[in-house]
């Protein structure tokens, strides 16, 4: 695939990562606690992390981050946002492409989504540099089990059908 | 509950629409370059704030520099929300927490170290520093930001760091997410609400009916990848389109400023 080709691929998986987000206003979360989120938009970053290389997964979730923060919360929240999804998505990489005999998509998902929370945490108790905000990563490592768990689900399903559909094959 | 998700959703269209407005009205009402220089001396100024009345004099200047910049009320609680679940939240829950288990376990030692007025002072300070970072980027159109980094950052180009191709990446992202939100409302968002609706379907029925929408949808998205690739070719950040402008609203928004930091230092 030539560089314009798979810059292209990526600015439509940035979108649809946006898009699919849009998705969490209709899913109810299992877990109703301020903060948590069902992460869909970590769909995308698992197709990519299954059909691109680790270059590219980096980008799309730099880019997906920025443009995130610049069109709803505001600039201020891309340290977070960039320190959890940036670790989440190197770890998932490296269980996917070194360990998947023993990790399936599902539990990979779960491994991101704890690492984006805890990423999240301690950035947030480093700027705060109180530990005590650390007390809650507990109620935060529950929640991204059962979001994990469920974005997993449908990742793994959406990968099988790409697999058999072949929408990724060249590239 | 339904009522407030599309008050959310609604929002996003607006910012996005908003955005394609933005690209078509030129119209700055303060250059950004001096605006952000102006952000980032207020950003600095607020950790000198070492006392209540500080607090005020920073809240007053920040209340009227937003009456003045026509800041949406909108975003203004959108920010106040993200602050309260980014810092407030987890660290009350963290304090209740900890005070359970100092009451639970004999001997604890965590209340101890609390200080309770340093920790508000320090989370009034970076609620500022939050605060003035979105306003900046709320009443900055988008393609000045872009204009103005791009120029900033030029030079890194030739150090490898693709910073120009990054940012016009972020421009076909805005403009793509500008055309297809409305259509991916009408269709994808109706679709899953349809599947989460129905109360006779599982929830492994639901992830997989939400996952075929998911693949038709990629499926689709990818099929135009040819024309965004055109569209990236023609789509070039200007190198040259920022130029520093000082006008009659950049001269009253730094005398304005200096005022500011002449009073507060002087307090």
């Amino acid at each position: 695939m030539n560089k314009k080709k798979r810059d292209a691929v990526i600015i439509i998986l940035i979108c649809n990562a946006i898009l699919i987000s849009l998705l969490e206003l209709i899913i109810p979360v299992p877990i109703p606690i301020p903060g948590v989120k069902l992460g869909l938009g970590n769909i995308i970053t698992i197709i990519a992390i299954v059909f691109l290389d680790l270059k590219d997964v980096l980008i799309i979730v730099f880019l997906r981050c920025i443009v995130v923060a610049v069109l709803s919360k505001g600039i201020t929240v891309l340290p977070f946002s960039l320190a959890g999804g940036l670790l989440s998505a190197l770890i998932m990489w490296l269980l996917y492409k070194k360990m998947s005999r023993v990790f399936s998509i599902k539990g990979i998902s779960i491994i991101g989504a704890i690492t984006h929370n805890m990423a999240q945490l301690t950035v947030a108790s480093l700027i705060l540099r109180e530990t005590v905000i650390l007390y809650y990563l507990p109620i935060l490592l529950i929640s991204a089990i059962i979001t994990g768990l469920i974005t997993g689900s449908i990742s793994e399903l959406t990968v099988r059908e790409i697999e058999k559909r072949g929408n990724f094959s060249g590239m | 509950m339904r009522l407030k998700k599309e008050v959310i959703f609604q929002g996003c269209e607006f910012i996005l629409l908003g955005y394609s407005a933005d690209l078509k009205d030129k119209n700055i009402g303060i250059d950004a370059g001096i605006k952000l220089s102006l952000a980032i001396l207020l950003a600095v100024a607020s950790s000198f704030c070492n006392n209540r009345l500080d607090l005020v004099y920073f809240t007053l200047y920040l209340v009227v520099i937003t009456i003045l910049l026509k800041s949406e009320l909108l975003f203004i609680l959108k920010n106040l929300a993200s602050y309260g679940i980014i810092f407030v939240f987890p660290y009350l829950c963290g304090l209740l927490l900890s005070l359970a288990l100092s009451k639970l376990f004999a001997g604890a030692i965590y209340l101890n170290n609390f200080n309770f007025e340093a920790t508000l002072f320090k989370m009034v300070k970076i609620f500022f520093i939050w605060y003035i970072g979105s306003l900046y980027f709320f009443t900055t159109p988008f393609i000045s930001i872009v204009d103005m980094l791009n120029k900033i950052f030029f030079p890194l180009n030739s150090l490898g760091i693709p910073v120009t191709k990054h940012l016009n990446m972020i421009m076909c992202i805005m403009d793509e997410l500008t055309k297809s939100v409305i259509q991916f409302k009408q269709d994808i968002l109706e679709q899953s609400r349809h599947i989460f609706k129905n109360n006779h379907l599982g929830v492994k029925t639901k992830s997989k009916e939400l996952s075929n929408i998911l693949v038709a949808f990629i499926a689709n998205s990818l099929q135009r990848t040819d024309e965004i690739q055109k569209k990236i070719e023609l789509n070039h950040v200007n190198n040259y389109l920022y130029t520093l402008r000082i006008s009659k609203n950049e001269i009253v928004a730094i005398l304005s400023f200096m005022i500011f930091l002449m009073f507060f230092f002087a307090n």
